[in-house]
This record gives structure tokens, C-alpha cells and sequence, in this order.
């Protein structure tokens, strides 16, 4: 019996553990190749670091106000050889802006003059994993930077 | 038996601890007008799988430019909340609250390329930090960096904007994001008293400024959209009463044609609040 009370507790606490070095890892791996991604010659860092560690078949929405006269750089990137990630830039009303599939060629970046000011959603999808293979997790990374002019 | 139940449920337990960790919020949201950069009008169906939504509320070195980027716009250090007052604070609400507040001001500064002073509010927002159990985000190097030579604003925002990064990672890492949604209302309401205090609370001083201070209105329906999502934490729900004041006083102003006066009773909300927050 005793040592049930300690498995309910140790397990609990490994998972926990598990959960908070996953995060670690999602966002060093945010910094290091997003910022890179990101340019930050040119582009500063808006101060936000958007990621969460997702799985083949989720989708993710980062919700972000985007400001008029300001060019901005969005970057999403995915570790753990998750090769493929998707993301489409859409209103309030999912009326899409920017499709990182559109005309037949995948982007992982998307650089834009804001006309006006704008609540948009950047919207990640993870497409399923083949029927075959075991879905895989990695870190998705959603960051954004802004150039002045 | 009794061992493959008591596994089934640990199993249970721990795979909804795991889920629970990985979302932050799922509510649904709407209300914005169609944009003017539309390349397509396809419609996008429901997301069926979304495991979190992330409000990504600009940080204040984001909101200090946006509403600092203009030709009108100039520094003027009193405005600001000043570094002895960092003792007053001891609650993690009003610690987190001014933490958002020094590093607007700090954003300022660093805008305006005021060495002196970027490196006292760097200090502080550190203080602060600390304070927050948030341990070894501010570089001591990074200070020392800004207080050595003269930096451009640019590399001032960037390395603000990094420090502000490492904030967001260490609370994430942590699961103590509610004291993130808190540094970036003060952030914001901070930002936008020291806008409201250039534009002397008036409509023809500055108007590009209040403008753009007026264009805020979208944050702030982020940051209620975030707030509602996070009534189960005390400290952020106090928040919401205030902030509605503020979204009242905006509904207010007809964004098109502004009254002096309902500016002004704008200004004075903005003001009544900060001084809260501050004193």
C-alpha cells in the first residue's frame, strides 16, 4: 500500500517534470532559430515569444494587433522533424489574408506593410500524420517582427 | 488487477495534466472589420483541433514605438514613474503591474536614446524581477553595455525587446503566465498615460499622436479577450473593472470626429488608473 501513495506521487511529479523541460526546449529552440529566421538586421523582435509544443494534426491560433505604416516580418517554424507546418493569416471573420501554401509553393515567412490597424489571427496547422507513421510531436514557433521606418 | 486499475488511472491523470499544460485558452472570438489586405476571400472553417490560443499583446517596447514613432513625438523624463517607488511594491500584482510599468518607461527612454536613463530603468525593471522570483533574465552585462557607449535606438529596442523575450520564456517555462498578462496591461496603460500626457490631453496639439492613442483600442480588445479568458486567477480578474473603464471611455469618442471633452474624460480614466497602479 505504501508503495502505491509513493507511485501517485512520483509519477505525477516525473510528468510534471517532463511537461516543463518540453516548454524549455520549445523556447530555446524559438530563440535560437527564430530569431534567426526572423532577421533581426532589419527586423526588431516585437518581445513576444508565441510556441507551444503541438502535434501532427493540431493547429494553433496566435491572435496579434498589427499596426498601420508598420512593416512587419511573421515567421513560424516547427522542430523535431515535423517538416511540414502551414499557416494562414486570417481576420476576425477567417477571411483569409496570406496562405503560406497559396500558388503551389510553401513559405514559412511572410513579410507585410500593415494599411491599417488590424486584429489578425495567425493560424498554424500541423497536417496529419500518414495513416502508416505515428504522429510526432515538436516545438511550433509563431514570432514576429516589426521594421521602422 | 488492483495494479493495472490504479496504472489505467495514473495514466488518465497524467496524460490530462499534459493537455492542460499545452493549452492556454480555446474561447472563441469576434467583432473585427475586414481588412484591407486582402489577397483572398476563401473562408477558413473552424479550426477542430486547436490545443491553445495565444494572445500575443504587443510588449511595451512594441506599443512605445507604435505610438513614439512619429515626428511630434520627444522625451520629457518627469512623465515617468520614478525608481524610488520600486520599494513601495511588494504584492506580485503590484510588482508584476509596475514591472509592465518601468519597462514602458524604460521602452521610452530607450526610444529617445536617454542612456542615462535606460540603464536606471533597466536596473529597476531588474529590481522588480527578482523581486518576482524572475532570476538571471537582465544581464548585468546588458546594463553595463547601455551605460558604456551609445547605442542607436534600434539596437536600444532590440536588446529591450530581447530582455523582454527571456521574461515571457522564464514565466511560459514556469506556468506563470498570469504574471505576464499583468507586466503587459501596466505596460500598456503606462504607455499609453505617457502618450495622453505628450498630447497635454488635448485634440490639436499633437493630433497624429492621438491618433494614434486612439488606435489602442485594438489592443485593449485583445487584452480583454485574454482577461476573460483568465477569470479563475484573482489578481487578474480585479483587472477587468479597469480596463472596462477605460474601453467605456473609448466607446465614447467617435474615433472619426473626437470631442475635446470626451478626449479629456479619456485622458483623466487613463491618469486615474496609472495613479492607481503606481501609488
Amino acid at each position: 500500500m505504501k508503495q502505491i501513495k509513493i507511485l501517485f506521487i512520483i509519477l505525477p511529479i516525473f510528468f510534471f517534470g517532463l511537461i516543463q523541460d518540453t516548454n524549455g526546449q520549445c523556447l530555446d529552440f524559438a530563440k535560437t532559430e527564430g530569431f534567426a529566421a526572423l532577421d533581426t538586421a532589419i527586423y526588431i523582435p516585437d518581445g513576444r515569444l508565441n510556441s507551444l509544443p503541438l502535434s501532427q494534426g493540431d493547429n494553433l491560433d496566435v491572435y496579434k494587433p498589427f499596426f498601420r505604416g508598420r512593416k512587419y516580418k511573421v515567421v513560424v517554424i516547427a522542430a523535431n522533424g515535423i517538416s511540414e507546418v502551414n499557416f494562414k493569416v486570417v481576420n476576425f471573420q477567417r477571411k483569409v489574408i496570406f496562405d503560406s501554401q497559396a500558388g503551389g509553393k510553401k513559405v514559412s515567412e511572410w513579410e507585410f506593410e500593415s494599411e491599417r490597424n488590424q486584429n489578425l489571427i495567425i493560424s498554424v496547422e500541423l497536417p496529419e500524420a500518414k495513416s502508416s507513421e505515428q504522429p510526432k510531436t515538436g516545438c511550433v514557433a509563431v514570432l514576429v517582427g516589426f521594421s521602422q521606418k | 488487477m488492483k495494479y493495472s486499475k490504479l496504472f489505467a488511472l495514473l495514466f488518465l491523470a497524467t496524460s490530462l495534466m499534459m493537455f492542460v499544460a499545452c493549452g492556454e485558452s480555446t474561447s472563441d472570438s469576434g467583432g473585427e472589420q475586414d481588412s484591407t489586405l486582402n489577397t483572398d476571400t476563401t473562408s477558413v472553417s473552424e479550426n477542430k483541433n486547436v490545443p491553445g490560443i495565444l494572445y500575443s499583446l504587443p510588449a511595451p517596447v512594441d506599443i512605445a514605438s507604435v505610438l513614439m514613432d512619429h515626428p511630434g513625438a520627444k522625451f520629457e523624463g518627469e512623465m515617468l514613474n520614478s525608481p524610488k517607488n520600486s520599494t513601495k511594491y511588494n504584492t506580485n500584482k503590484s510588482l508584476a503591474l509596475n514591472l509592465g510599468i518601468y519597462t514602458a518607461d524604460l521602452s521610452y527612454a530607450g526610444f529617445f536614446e536617454q542612456q542615462q536613463i535606460t540603464t536606471e530603468y533597466m536596473t529597476v525593471t531588474k529590481e522588480l524581477a527578482e523581486k518576482l522570483g524572475i532570476a538571471n533574465i537582465i544581464d548585468p552585462a546588458k546594463i553595463e553595455m547601455i551605460n558604456a557607449k551609445k547605442l542607436s535606438k534600434e539596437a536600444m529596442q532590440k536588446l529591450i525587446s530581447e530582455t523582454f523575450m527571456n521574461t515571457d520564456a522564464y514565466l511560459k517555462e514556469n506556468g506563470r503566465q498570469e504574471l505576464m498578462t499583468m507586466i503587459l496591461v501596466g505596460g500598456w496603460v503606462e504607455a499609453q498615460y505617457l502618450a495622453t500626457r505628450l498630447s497635454k490631453s488635448s485634440l490639436t496639439e499633437n493630433p497624429d499622436l492621438v491618433k494614434r492613442i486612439l488606435e489602442q483600442s485594438l489592443t485593449l480588445e485583445l487584452m480583454l479577450m485574454l482577461i476573460n479568458d483568465s477569470k479563475d486567477n484573482e489578481n487578474i480578474n480585479a483587472l477587468q473593472p479597469e480596463l472596462m473603464k477605460i474601453k467605456l471611455a473609448y466607446d465614447n469618442i467617435n474615433q472619426a470626429e473626437p470631442e475635446q471633452e470626451k478626449y479629456t474624460a479619456f485622458c483623466n480614466v487613463i491618469k486615474d488608473i496609472r495613479t492607481g497602479m503606481t501609488e
